[in-house]
């Protein structure tokens, strides 16, 4: 009726005492190890490199049991950095673990700052390395930095009561919601290891007590090439993805501005001749949007649809001018190659890159005032 | 087993009295033995009883007094005069040692005649009816079982009043002689259960039989699981329920509680309130118990497990809360755990063994002072103190005590592994009850039944309670005779019918 | 193989599904999308179909032929081999498909352990978590096909979290990367076809089990549901994959799943590739104890007298120790590389070889009676 458990009985506590005895695999202690939350790379010259990470330094002042004070920390986490002279930072955390006091750990890196002289000499060793790493989250942020990595990390005069790196990927987070292009590190390597395409990543600058998104940064490969100012990412993102929420601000006077905040936008490709000396690329970019701002006088009910034309003519002929750039420096952060290459059977890619400057961009735009606000 | 064998027959008294005189001899020692020779003008009679097993007042209304009657001159005539349905009139000895032992009064013509007349008068002393307490309910029946079977069967009866409700009645123990009752319904009920049970119990061998829950552990199927297979309840309403369902109930003489099987784990987890109330909010609060349980298992190993080898995982927003609660404790966090759990492990004992009003105290004291203590010594993190108070509430939720046992022991093993192999080792700590609660079996039926064997029927009644529309069928799972509980279409025509448009 | 198998240890004809569903839903899950896209890059997908369909047809062969073969004795593999090829080179074939179950075990095992040890703990010792989880596996297989059928439903409910993953993809996904279609020569794609065999492996255990299936008839339906299913799984994959991936990425990535995971972020779990790696462990229960049970089988098939519960053992020390025999990366890209070729023989050319045989036989000996 029942069964016999012999081999159970017999075998359950060897398993168990096997268990408890051979498992050794190294613990790490999240109050025993420093927690890395920001990298930053400044290139010094000679294949040397200046590194900085920061970790969050939680202690409070309360002496023992925090509780006493208040469950929230009053100040949010302070940080501490650590920086220091290497090669090519790939050993940044092994050559950091000397100063560190205790062990320093990846897996929480929120966000990569390079510096532009580093992102001129390249990011190759860095990206493969990352590539590469496990532990690494893949929605982490990069951005190159005008001036100094170190400096931004470094210094503590900043507004906000947060660590400069979750300030930083606030920034760059709660922008990409907006004008600015989503960025993460995989969407980084995803354009880095594509053929025909480019990636790019926000451009930062600390202006006094805080910080500033400049535009992007555009790199061929793995080395940056030109940057387009903030003004411009509204474009860029219209050309590049689906997305709502960004203001586009029209000059269509001297000295008299429309600003338009999309709700919706779409943007589909269609390509011609891909295999030709000169490939047609039609982009059709369709916008619905409300006016936020105008000049007074500038815009009622009747004349949106004269107001709509004005955006098309604009956009249009900006989208075209940014696209013909990206075409005299070669680069194709936009994606188009890789659009080329959908369309075409047996795309000859190893001439593209002669191609790509010659290619013809066609661009139109149809906008849709939804509504100018609640007053005329 | 053979050694038991062998104490059990030790155990029985070594010289078995051969006759009439002898059992009286072999009592006689016994305070609460009354032998006395009654006379009266016509007839004289030996009687004998235990006083503490009879209601004396009864015999002196009921039986005396009819004996001093005139017309009775022999046994015969006490029969006749006797007002009671049920004389026995016997000479075999082992009958009158076990009715004496039950209650029974012995009526002899003379002392060493081994003729006897046995009238019952059987004392029922015990507890009256009262509120369940380990299974307490707000809006079902607040009866519960008592220690008395009689009560017992009383209370259900009342509950079932079909003639289909079959009461076999056995008797366990080698010398307590317990009197142990198999309720089912005929034509419901599968006869293979039955046919299992019965030979489960018959072939017991122990010496004395006490409670239900003890007898649960002798005919389980299997001895080493922690998980108990066999659902013990107080509420009389449940068991009739389960019983209408097509399962066994067990009630055992001394014992306030009825075993019902088979049974699956889903079934710990269900409180009889749930089919009191409407479908949607009985699912929801079945769903929350469900996440209770999973709760209280897992939280503390997987507190050890993030805190000790995946930092990773820990969202950045509760990353400074953590760390400043962590940072002034000076232990792994194993240590940690293990202390707080021991602590609350420590306080329900504790609870559980005092006086309710100490009890109480014992709570409140535990509780909130030590837990603050313990905080602001720095010796646990006021996190952890959060998650196993919680986990510590959340085993409780579940309505059988015998299960919360259960789900509070075995975050032991999964904190301890944990600690060795992190996630990994609580998904290898996890895989192997779940292989053993797969292996398991209740009565030969699968024991996690809904889901391994997947039978989508009964999953209706499972995790979640669909409306009893729906529920037209019995448990597949108990292989009943009558799968049916109420024909579809009937259920669907006492509905009325479709509508073809709103408002026509 | 004379005992008769009792009524009590049978499984229900969905078994049919969920065995082999477990056993083809696997590692491979997480790692086959850069093989496949190696030469046919954004027509992978379409060498998976070709070969899913593939698998339909030799479900086709498999179920016919054990439906022929239950007028002749017990329907599996090792006695229909022992019957169609005579005893000595029946029993030979034995071995050879033993080895091959053997084989197949431990590239699975030990190319879960590798994910384990790259993603969640480096310093993990081969042998030591190929000891504890052989335990678990001893436990399973020793209560039977009954609890093994268990742990494959189980394995596939849990997995279905993992399955549903697979949506957040979607916001990401560039589904241009799809186009051209059908731009890659035939030849490119059947020969990453013939790669993407190793995904589609595992539903031949039928073929083991088959005898305590009760109600066949209605089994043939789920057995083809499940290679249906499994099908769509891998499709969606490797269309998710091919669509979140850029070409070079892909083939820069060797666990394009985990890397994947490692980019969705949810408000209060982060770092959900650890997360999904264990609950895919869940997986690896399964299709090892079916793996061990059928070589158990097979023991008693060729020698009646080892009783299957005492060659378990012997077989489970033999995994465990083949497993930590194979240390490195490149030994296991080694072993999943042989894999392929090994499974496709056996699949896609001995089974259907059996078949014929099975006819010719009746042939032949239709003419006698």
């Amino acid at each position: 009726m029942r069964k016999k458990h012999n081999s159970t009985q017999i075998l359950i506590p060897i398993f168990c005492s096997l268990f408890f005895l051979s498992g050794c695999v190294p613990t790490y202690i999240f109050d025993d190890i420093m927690i890395i939350e920001g990298i930053g790379y400044d290139y010094i010259g000679n294949g040397k490199i200046i590194g900085t990470i920061t970790t969050p330094n939680f202690v409070q002042g309360t002496g023992s049991g925090g509780s006493q004070s208040t469950g929230v920390p009053a100040n949010g986490p302070m940080v501490r950095t650590l920086s220091a002279k290497t090669y090519d930072g790939k050993s940044l955390i092994d050559k950091f673990q000397a100063e560190g006091q205790m062990g320093l750990q990846g897996g929480k890196t929120r966000l990569m700052i390079y510096n532009k002289a580093m992102a001129k000499h390249g990011l190759l060793r860095q990206l493969s390395f990352r590539n590469r790493d496990p532990d690494l989250p893949r929605d982490m942020n990069l951005a190159v930095v005008e001036g100094n990595c170190r400096e931004i990390l470094t210094s503590n005069d900043y507004q906000a009561q947060m660590s400069v790196t979750q300030y930083i990927q606030n920034l760059i987070q709660d922008n990409s919601r907006q004008n600015y292009p989503e960025t993460d590190l995989a969407k980084f390597l995803y354009a880095y290891y594509g053929a025909y395409m480019d990636p790019f990543m926000p451009l930062i600058r600390k202006q006094g007590d805080h910080l500033e998104l400049r535009g992007l940064a555009i790199f061929k490969k793995d080395r940056y090439v030109m940057s387009i100012p903030n003004k411009k990412v509204f474009l860029f993102k219209m050309l590049f993805q689906k997305f709502n929420q960004g203001v586009y601000d029209m000059q269509y006077a001297h000295g008299k501005h429309i600003a338009l905040r999309n709700v919706h936008t779409a943007i589909s490709y269609y390509v011609r001749n891909g295999n030709s000396a000169t490939p047609d690329i039609y982009a059709k970019v369709k916008v619905i949007g409300q006016v936020r701002q105008a000049t007074p006088k500038a815009i009622s009910k009747r004349t949106s649809q004269s107001v709509a034309k004005l955006f098309e003519k604009s956009l249009t002929y900006n989208a075209k001018a940014l696209v013909h750039q990206f075409q005299k420096k070669g680069v194709d952060p936009l994606q188009l190659g890789d659009q080329v290459r959908s369309f075409t059977y047996h795309f000859d890619g190893a001439s593209w890159p002669d191609r790509y400057p010659n290619a013809h961009f066609h661009c139109q735009v149809s906008v849709n005032i939804q509504q100018t606000g609640i007053s005329n | 087993m053979f050694w038991k064998k062998k104490r059990n027959q030790r155990a029985e008294p070594d010289t078995p009295a051969k006759t009439i005189g002898g059992l009286f001899h072999q009592l006689k020692s016994n305070p609460d033995f009354i032998h006395f020779n009654h006379r009266s003008d016509t007839f004289t009679c030996w009687i004998s009883f235990f006083h503490t097993l009879i209601d004396i007042n009864f015999v002196h209304r009921d039986v005396l007094s009819f004996l001093y009657d005139r017309r009775v001159s022999s046994l015969n005539d006490a029969v006749r005069v006797l007002p009671m349905e049920k004389v026995i009139r016997t000479k075999d000895l082992t009958e009158i040692q076990a009715k004496l032992l039950d209650g029974y009064i012995i009526v002899q013509e003379k002392e060493s005649s081994s003729e006897c007349l046995l009238i019952p008068a059987t004392k029922n002393h015990g507890r009256q009816v009262t509120e369940a307490e380990t299974e307490t309910s707000i809006l079902g029946s607040h009866e519960s079982l008592v220690e008395s079977i009689e009560i017992n069967i009383n209370l259900i009866r009342k509950r079932i009043p079909i003639p289909q409700l079959a009461i076999e009645e056995m008797r366990v123990g080698k010398i307590s002689n317990t009197r142990v009752c198999l309720l089912s319904i005929d034509g419901v009920t599968n006869k293979e259960n039955l046919n299992t049970i019965r030979q489960r119990i018959q072939s017991l061998e122990v010496t004395n039989l006490l409670d239900v829950a003890q007898l649960a552990i002798l005919i389980n199927d299997n001895g080493h699981s922690l998980f108990p297979q066999f659902l013990d309840t107080e509420r009389p309403d449940r068991i009739a329920s389960a019983i209408y369902e097509g399962k066994i109930a067990i009630l055992v003489d001394g014992a306030p509680a009825a075993l019902l099987l088979p049974t699956t784990i889903v079934e710990f987890f269900s409180a009889f309130d749930d089919y009191l109330v409407s479908w949607p909010i009985a699912s929801a609060y079945r769903l929350l118990r469900l996440f209770a349980i999973a709760f209280s298992v897992t939280s503390s190993s997987f507190y050890v497990a993030i805190l000790t080898f995946h930092y990773q995982l820990i969202p950045k927003e509760l990353m400074s809360t953590l760390y400043t609660s962590r940072n002034s404790v000076p232990y792994d966090p194993i240590i940690e755990v293990l202390l707080l759990e021991i602590m609350i492990e420590l306080l329900r004992e504790a609870g559980a063994r005092l006086p309710t009003k100490v009890g109480q105290t014992i709570g409140i004291v535990g509780g909130i002072v030590i837990g603050t203590a313990s905080v602001q010594a720095g010796i646990t993190s006021n996190v952890l103190l959060i998650i196993v108070a919680m986990s510590a509430l959340a085993a409780f939720i579940t309505p059988n005590y015998r299960m919360a046992t259960t789900i509070r022991f075995i975050r032991f093993p999964f904190i301890l592994s944990a600690q060795v192999l992190g996630l990994l080792g609580i998904a290898l700590c996890y895989m192997l009850f779940v292989c053993h609660l797969i292996k398991l079996t209740s009565l030969g039926r699968p024991y996690i039944e809904p889901i391994f064997p997947l039978r989508v029927s009964d999953l209706k009644d499972a995790y979640i309670r669909l409306p009893y529309n729906n529920q037209t069928m019995r448990p597949l799972f108990l292989r009943t005779r009558d799968p049916g509980r109420a024909r579809p279409k009937r259920v669907q025509a006492k509905k009325g019918k479709h509508k073809s448009d709103i408002d026509e | 193989m004379a005992a008769k198998i009792s009524e009590a240890s049978k499984i229900g004809p969905t078994s049919a599904f969920f065995i082999p569903q477990a056993m083809q839903v696997g590692v491979g899950f997480i790692s086959f999308q850069q093989i496949v896209t190696d030469s046919p890059e954004q027509d992978g997908w379409i060498s998976v179909l070709i070969n899913g369909l593939a698998t339909l047809f030799v479900m086709w062969t498999m179920l016919s032929m054990l439906e022929n073969e239950k007028k002749y004795g017990q329907a599996d593999l090792f006695s229909l081999q022992c019957r169609l090829l005579g005893k000595r080179i029946g029993n030979i074939m034995n071995i050879v498909i033993l080895c091959y179950i053997c084989f197949y075990t431990i590239t699975y095992l030990r190319g879960f352990i590798e994910i384990l040890q790259v993603e969640v703990f480096p310093q993990l010792s081969t042998f030591y978590f190929s000891l504890m989880f052989c335990f678990i596996i001893w436990y399973v297989v020793m209560g039977g096909i009954r609890n093994i059928f268990g742990t494959c439903l189980l394995s596939f409910i849990y997995a279905v979290p993992v399955f549903l993953s697979l949506l957040f993809i979607i916001p990401h996904a560039h589904f241009s990367n799809l186009l051209p279609i059908m731009e890659h020569s035939p030849r490119a794609i059947l020969s990453s076809s013939f790669m993407a065999t190793h995904e589609f492996l595992g539903f031949e255990y039928l073929m083991f089990f088959y005898p305590f299936i009760k109600q066949t008839k209605h089994a043939k339906r789920w057995a083809y549901f499940g290679l249906l299913n499994a099908l769509y799984i891998h499709l969606a994959i490797i269309i998710v994959t091919i669509t979140f991936f850029s070409q070079g990425a892909l083939q820069a990535t060797i666990w394009p799943t985990m890397t994947y995971w490692k980019s969705i972020h949810f408000p209060l779990f982060e770092h959900i590739d650890i997360i999904f790696c264990i609950i895919m462990l869940w997986n690896l229960i399964p299709s090892t104890s079916v793996c061990s049970w059928a070589m158990t089988r097979g023991i008693k098939s060729i020698c009646p007298k080892i009783k299957m519960k005492y060659s378990i053992y012997g077989i489970l020390i033999l995994i465990i120790l083949i497993t930590s025999l194979i240390q490195n990366g490149e030994q296991i890209k080694e072993v999943h590389r042989l894999l392929v070729p090994v499974g496709f023989i056996v699949v896609y050319l001995y089974i259907p070889f059996l078949s014929f045989i099975q006819w010719l036989k009746k042939r032949l000996s239709g003419d006698h009676t």
